[in-house]
């Protein structure tokens, strides 16, 4: 018995050490990723950007200047430019703590199909990053501008995402597992939010949102804006409420405005058969309060709520539409009519799926939407101030 | 004469035939019916439930546990000879989950780090088990199947609530029939694995439980095989999900708990180890009581440490990269489990199908050692 | 004792010439015997006297001074046999004899409320050692011991390691009598046994075995006395020692037994079947058998209201595998798996190890030996020096440490939340385990990240999987799986629905009351 407890312990102590701590990394070590970036430069090899973030000391006072190191590199293929990296830093860069991926738009509008194997074989970059996409800038140029009260342009431009669904309701994040799973799924196709750089009051370059690029197939086609933009939102969103509506005062014709926040929020795409042909419909249904009347007459009546709500279904639908419409010029099929009908109709789908790119432009769809008025929060009547 | 009680042997059959099939069973479905998948697994329960009536027969039929039960039905000679064929089977499905395992670890946590040093650890901890006797074993696994089935119930639901897409499920059963019947085949090959139950059912105080007990664990094994297909399509869609080579573990990756938790690969992988260890450690008993019959030996428990050896090898030599181990996941190991766990006791209910029920025996089973 | 070496003398000492002699019947040879025996015993006291109407019986009076209470001597022994005996016997004085003068003494004399006869002189000295008065009358082969016992001895107090808010506060201390009298009085059964036997050649102990009969199985009974018959040795000055003698598995660490010192805790397990030993000399019970997830419970939970009691529970067992894995795990995240940790975390705590020169490990160790030191400090050190220690541990350890850039203060937290949670575990064998294992779970989660601690885990789980604490199984209701007991480990089970026993091999009572009955509806 002792003979055999001392063997297992001679084992055990040569399998720890032996196993010599391959993996090991101390924290001095490490650098954190906060965002990584690759696009195409004009002689077409990939240029590789990270963001790493400087150790926040927690006994001093914060500064909200960037607290963070940009390094770009160059190489052949996007594995080879990640790994070039090493070359100018003392540190093992930790890819699983980056919060966003940017995609240059020269890359974007070229092929993403390598960039995309490589995301997915990856095991360090994870998954469930959010994907940008910057038409006019390279991702070093991204990275290298603040967004303000933010140590980190890349955590803050996440941030800035997340935050405007919620209340304002533009634009739709989409994370990496979406973006790869809508890129190699027939009949649906991603659509991402694009980044770009503006100045603020004392010039500095800050980012913003601004519109969704549009894919088609494997590679980047076009834009939308923010109108476009808000209908994509409205039909895709799997968040059931945030974002507002501006709309047209209905009553005259001044350049008055209600704003409407929506509550409630349920969205379909199904196909229908109509003369044998296949029309998409698509639906939304919308709970919203209002937000804020600027006008100078009572509308909180009963009779005349009805057409509030008439404006709002007409001025959603609106969006809509021109949201299809643009993704029909493109022929970018981000709003996924090919999946529906493979959804619910599949052997009408096997039918379209080969020329599907051909199809799409022309196929007929109707919008359907349909708003209710709920809630009117804190006052109950028109603010109208005596003349 | 070793006692073990119901929920015991419940737990070592999870252990056995789930382990493995967690990782990798949902992906044969999703590869060939994508969003589809789950129909196949839930498809599996009818194979199930035939599979068990038919152990269950075998079981009330005989009168000792299984490599003696060879003897009993087919002859010494012939049942010596087919034990013969069973250790070698044994000793190849050891290496074969080390190997899968260790690939796994390989490929997803410590790449830099030697396959030899996870072989020989979890050797170490079979070893100091099979030592210790069937009896702690169990004990062990029974803590391990709380542990586990808990775990894997609370990943599932918590991939219910990242980013899915209820529609990710659409079309319903439109898929291609000969998938959908190659899918349940696949399946089917794990659960075959329940034929251990000839062995454990004879310690069990009422052999008649062992029809319920099979039944449960087959349950427990398609909700939860079920459940993580269900949520990896509801996260990544049928075409992306049939893209990972684990989507479990790609479910596992996402899950995001309050934005702060996230990333909790490690201890998925942490727990799912104690799973591996239960399934190769089993089945490292089985090799070690088969031998102990073929040869009429006295004890079980001194083959473990040579046997250890030639299982570490056979894990490392028996397939030199991961498309080989493709090749065994799909092909040689179902063809191999559908001869041994499902042909010969196909076989061995075919002899009993005439046989009387014999005379509950106790006194034979006594002068049995394990 | 331990220093006498095995080769040159035996385990026994050569016993003295007279030990196993019986009594005489002259007093002077008695006497002379016993002042050899116990030669150079200051403390013994030999009186001589003579009584009877005409002085006729020489008789000497034989105790240890200082373990007797010598008024009760003077009032219920001397003082009937030297006034009372003329008066008593006056009509018949004749009948007073040699023969028959021993079992008047006896039954009508001597005051004294326990009374026994004794042949050999060893069988005085040991019960003038246990603080008996010996009576030796001139004339008779035999001795009478009167029962005196009286010695100073520590109060009936709260146990000091035991501490609790609701509940009984009583603690046992060094006197055996006290003790089982601390038991006799919660459980007032005919049926509760407290078997004695003496065991140690040389201090001759008093250890009792206590038990419910019909209650415990008897085959446990059987088995615990049998295996303390079979301790040879010199002395029992503790309950732990017996511990080692009589456990199943003894290279380990993990404790089969459990210690209290609380007589209702005793109560309790007794009423669950259990058997307790008791030492004379020793306030800590041992109560077997045991099983491991036994020590997370604490007395407590059972006088407290069942749902905080359940919490607190919970709590424990969290804090459980706080101070056995916190340390090690934050290793192995910190240096495997920084995906694991929240990013705005992960900075803090990057940029706080920024000028530590330590690898993570070697810190974790070094802060957790340091802590170890301090604890083993603190309960060693005289009380007035104790604040002193714990201002240096703080200050020292705690503060310029971290100044000095020699640990990092994410560490030191851990290290603290360690320490901390250890306390919370309520039986202190248990916290002993944990201290031991988490070094073993750092050094494995150095080496292999969770990978080692997961391996760490089944080495453990292996190991406590096969102890077996007189025939229960360690782990037991968890291993072998329990429904029934397993929800009176996890939360605590209200007393009316605690119908049954926890099962241990062979008990034959296993229902503790009757269930309610349903046909009224039960009682609301």
């Amino acid at each position: 018995m002792k003979k055999k407890l001392k063997l297992i312990i001679f084992i055990l102590f040569f399998l720890f050490t032996e196993s010599g701590c391959y993996n090991r990394l101390e924290t001095i070590q490490t650098a954190v990723c906060a965002g990584v970036g690759a696009t195409l430069t004009p002689d077409n090899r990939i240029e590789f950007t990270v963001q790493l973030n400087k150790p926040v000391n927690p006994q001093k006072t914060t500064i909200f200047t960037q607290q963070v190191e940009i390094l770009s590199t160059k190489g052949n293929s996007i594995t080879e430019a990640a790994r070039r990296v090493m070359l100018a830093l003392p540190r093992v860069p930790l890819w699983s703590h980056a919060d966003i991926f940017i995609i240059g738009g020269n890359l974007a509008r070229k092929d993403l199909s390598f960039l995309m194997d490589f995301i997915s074989r990856n095991r360090n970059l994870r998954h469930d990053i959010a994907v940008l996409v910057s038409p006019d800038n390279t991702p070093e140029e991204i990275l290298n501008s603040t967004c303000p009260l933010s140590l980190c342009s890349s955590r803050g431009i996440l941030r800035i995402l997340n935050f405007q669904e919620k209340n304002l309701g533009s634009y739709r994040k989409i994370n990496m597992y979406q973006f790869f799973s809508q890129l190699d799924t027939p009949g649906i196709d991603p659509a991402v939010p694009q980044v770009v750089i503006t100045k603020d009051i004392k010039g500095n370059n800050i980012l913003t949102i601004k519109g969704m690029a549009v894919f088609s197939g494997r590679k980047m086609v076009g834009s939308l804006n923010e109108m476009e933009s808000r209908g994509y939102r409205l039909i895709k969103t799997p968040n059931k409420s945030g974002g507002i509506i501006s709309i047209k005062f209905p009553f005259n014709h001044k350049n008055e405005y209600i704003d409407l926040e929506i509550r409630k929020l349920k969205n379909s795409i199904k196909p229908l058969k109509k003369d044998n042909k296949v029309i998409i419909k698509v639906k939304a249904d919308l709970y919203v309060n209002i937000f804020g009347i600027q006008a100078e007459q009572e509308i909180l009546t009963p009779e005349k709520i009805g057409l509030v709500e008439k404006a709002a279904e007409a001025a959603i639908k609106k969006d809509i539409t021109s949201c299809i419409k643009k993704s029909q010029k493109l022929n970018g099929d981000i709003l996924g009519f090919g999946q529906a009908i493979y959804r619910y109709m599949p052997e009408e789908w096997e039918k379209l799926e080969d020329n599907w790119q051909q199809i799409y432009p022309l196929i007929k769809w109707e919008v359907e939407v349909k708003v209710k008025i709920k809630d009117t929060y804190l006052t109950h009547k028109v603010y109208t101030p005596q003349i | 004469m070793i006692r073990l009680s119901n929920f015991q042997v419940y737990s070592m059959l999870l252990i056995f035939s789930l382990a493995v099939a967690f990782l990798q069973v949902g992906k044969f479905a999703i590869d060939l019916l994508f969003n589809n998948a789950y129909l196949a697994v839930l498809a599996t329960a009818v194979p199930g439930i035939l599979i068990i009536f038919m152990l269950n027969h075998i079981l009330k039929k005989s009168t000792l546990p299984f490599p003696f039960i060879l003897g009993e039905h087919l002859g010494e000679k012939v049942g010596k000879v087919i034990g013969f064929l069973y250790i070698l089977i044994f000793l190849l499905l050891t290496s074969f989950s080390l190997r899968l395992f260790v690939d796994f670890i390989e490929t997803n946590v410590l790449p830099q780090t030697p396959i030899s040093i996870f072989l020989g650890l979890l050797l170490l901890c079979g070893y100091i088990a099979i030592k210790t006797g069937l009896e702690n074993f169990a004990r062990m696994c029974e803590i391990i199947v709380i542990l586990g089935v808990g775990f894997s119930f609370s990943i599932v639901f918590l991939g219910f609530f990242q980013n899915i897409d209820i529609k990710n499920l659409l079309p319903f059963a439109y898929m291609n029939w000969t998938s959908f019947m190659r899918a349940v085949f696949m399946l089917s090959t794990e659960i075959l694995k329940l034929a251990t139950i000839l062995f454990l059912g004879f310690f069990i105080p009422d052999k008649n439980d062992a029809l319920k007990i099979m039944i449960k664990v087959l349950f427990t094994y398609i909700i939860l095989i079920t459940a993580i297909t269900v949520a990896a399509i509801l996260i990544f869609g049928g075409t992306t999900a049939s893209l990972f080579t684990f989507p479990t573990f790609a479910v596992v990756r996402i899950i995001n708990i309050a934005d702060f938790l996230t990333n909790l690969d490690a201890i998925f992988i942490g727990l799912w180890i104690i799973g591996i260890f239960g399934t190769s450690t089993f089945l490292w008993f089985m090799f070690c009581i088969t031998t102990q019959y073929v040869f009429n030996l006295r004890d079980y428990r001194f083959i473990a440490a040579p046997s250890s050896l030639i299982i570490a090898v056979l894990a490392i030599k028996m397939a030199s990269n991961i498309l080989e181990i493709n090749i065994l996941i799909i092909y040689i190991i179902p063809f191999l489990l559908s001869i041994f766990f499902f042909l010969i006791p196909f076989l061995l209910f075919l002899i009993t199908l005439f046989k009387p029920y014999p005379e509950l025996d106790q006194e034979n089973c006594k002068n049995i050692n394990f | 004792m331990r220093y006498i070496s095995k080769k040159n003398s035996s385990a026994a000492l050569t016993p003295h010439d007279f030990i196993d002699d019986k009594v005489s019947f002259s007093v002077r040879e008695n006497s002379e015997k016993l002042k050899k025996i116990l030669e150079s015993c200051s403390d013994a006291v030999f009186r001589e006297f003579t009584f009877g109407t005409n002085d006729e019986h020489k008789a000497l009076v034989l105790y240890f001074d200082g373990l007797t209470d010598r008024k009760e001597i003077e009032e219920n022994i001397l003082k009937p046999l030297l006034l009372e005996i003329g008066m008593v016997n006056k009509p018949e004085i004749k009948i007073l004899n040699t023969s028959g003068v021993f079992s008047r003494i006896k039954n009508r004399i001597l005051a004294a409320a326990e009374v026994k006869t004794l042949n050999t002189l060893g069988e005085i000295v040991h019960h003038i050692s246990s603080g008996d008065t010996v009576l030796l009358i001139n004339g008779c082969d035999k001795a009478l011991s009167a029962g005196t016992r009286s010695w100073q001895s520590r109060a009936i107090q709260t146990p000091e390691n035991e501490v609790v808010i609701f509940g009984p506060k009583e603690g046992f201390c060094e006197t055996l009598r006290f003790n089982t009298a601390l038991l006799r009085r919660r459980i007032k059964t005919g049926n509760f046994k407290i078997e004695a036997m003496v065991l140690g050649r040389l201090t001759k102990t008093d250890v009792v075995l206590c038990y419910i009969k019909g209650v415990a199985p008897d085959s446990l009974v059987a088995e615990v006395k049998q295996r303390l018959n079979k301790i040879d040795i010199d002395g029992v000055l503790d309950s732990a020692i017996l511990e080692e003698f009589i456990v199943n598995e003894k290279n380990t660490i993990f404790s089969q037994v459990e210690h209290t010192e609380k007589p209702d805790r005793v109560a309790a397990n007794l009423l669950e079947g259990r058997i307790a030993v008791l030492v004379d000399g020793s306030p800590m019970a041992l109560i077997l058998p045991v099983s491991f997830p036994q020590f997370w419970l604490s007395p407590e939970d059972y006088y407290d209201n069942y749902i905080p009691a359940s919490l607190f529970r919970f709590l424990r067992f969290a804090a459980f595998w706080i101070s056995l894995l916190l340390p090690s795990l934050y290793v192995a995240v910190i240096t495997y798996h920084q995906e694991m940790i929240p990013t705005a975390l992960y900075l803090t705590i990057a940029a706080t190890r920024q000028g530590v020169p330590f690898p993570a490990f070697v810190e974790a160790v070094l802060l957790e030996i340091t802590f170890e030191l301090l604890r083993e400090a603190g309960l060693r050190l005289p009380r007035a020096v104790g604040p002193a220690v714990s201002i240096v541990g703080a200050l020292i350890i705690g503060d310029a440490a971290v100044r000095a850039g020699l640990v990092s203060t994410p560490m030191v937290v851990i290290v603290a939340a360690t320490g901390i949670a250890s306390f919370v575990t309520p039986a202190y064998n248990a916290g002993i385990i944990n201290r031991i294992a988490r070094f073993g779970f750092l050094f494995a989660s150095s080496v292999l990240g969770f990978l080692g601690i997961m391996i760490g885990l089944i080495l453990m789980l292996t190991r406590m999987a096969s102890l077996s604490s007189f025939g229960l199984p360690y782990l037991s209701p968890l291993a072998p799986f329990n429904r029934e007991q397993m929800t009176d480990v996890i939360v605590r089970r209200p007393w009316y629905k605690n119908i049954t026993r926890p099962f241990i091999e062979g008990m034959k009572n296993q229902r503790r009351q009757n269930p309610p009955d349903k046909d009224k509806g039960g009682s609301k």
